[in-house]
């Protein structure tokens, strides 16, 4: 599901990929009295949110970086409908539409900026050609990583906390699965931030000195 | 692309079992299936048209 990071923001953020966790949402009164299909939809979202943590812990692309933690957050809202927890998961679709729309935008403004390059190596030292974007992925980043006060705070804590308190097997295993990945969640974003932003410059001189905010 | 067809074919499938048993797709009456083992099939149907769109492990790419 590639394309150009306008086109991104919309389908990874709120519209195309969110859609599953929508339809399981309206379905939930056909196959909820199944304990069956209950405990296979939570087993599913956590192990999709663990996967997708870890698999955007090695990302090298700027914009996969952020696809695979859209995977790991659609994790968390699957499993918060298999713990029976359906307003938070539609709280957590609708806070991470916002952030990871934010992020995209921010992304493509990167990526703009020095010339379509999206490897994370080849970036660094953009902070002082783009405080504006600098400071709106640091907002993204803050809430995906679920600073209090900030949207993922309240619905990220919110499905952990409801997995900690189901005191089944699939509420523990989602229980440290999910702290885990909340972990993880804060490392690749920091990694992002650090390799775009704050690292030492590493890509085409010339290329990285003409860098400049959108206009 | 295999596994957006997938996922869809499990949407379609879902979708007909309901007609099938119910003889309508309207909200009202889905909402008294009181059979188990249909709900546990339609159930699954609808989780893999899940996994195919919202890349849930087993069908992403």
């Amino acid at each position: 599901m590639e394309g150009p990071t306008p086109v991104s923001a919309l389908i990874h953020a709120a519209t195309m990929v969110t859609a599953g966790v929508f339809l399981l949402l309206r379905t939930h009164p056909i196959w909820g009295s199944s304990p069956l299909v209950v405990l296979v939809i939570a087993i599913l979202g956590a192990t999709t949110a663990f996967f997708g943590a870890t698999v955007g812990l090695v990302q090298n692309d700027i914009k996969k970086v952020i696809a695979y933690s859209t995977c790991s957050q659609l994790g968390y809202m699957v499993f918060a409908i298999g713990v029976g927890a359906y307003n938070l998961s539609l709280f957590h679709l609708f806070n991470h539409a916002f952030f990871k729309a934010l992020l995209f935008l921010s992304a493509g403004s990167v990526i703009h900026a020095i010339i379509d390059e999206q490897d994370l190596r080849k970036m660094g030292a953009l902070i002082r050609q783009q405080p504006t974007t600098y400071t709106s992925i640091l907002i993204g980043s803050l809430a995906l990583m679920g600073t209090p006060f900030l949207t993922g705070f309240y619905s990220k804590d919110g499905i952990i906390e409801i997995a900690y308190g189901s005191y089944n097997i699939e509420g523990t295993l989602g229980h440290w699965l999910l702290c885990l990945s909340a972990g993880f969640t804060g490392f690749y974003s920091l990694r992002l931030l650090f390799a775009v932003f704050l690292a030492d410059s590493q890509g085409n001189r010339q290329v990285l000195t003409l860098a400049h905010e959108p206009k | 692309m295999v596994v957006n067809r997938v996922g869809d074919v499990g949407v379609v499938v879902a979708i007909l079992l309901c007609l099938y048993h119910n003889g309508s797709v309207e909200y009202s009456i889905l909402l008294n299936i009181s059979s188990e083992d249909q709900s546990v099939i339609i159930g699954f149907m609808f989780l893999i048209g899940v996994a195919g769109k919202s890349a849930q492990i087993g069908l992403h790419t």
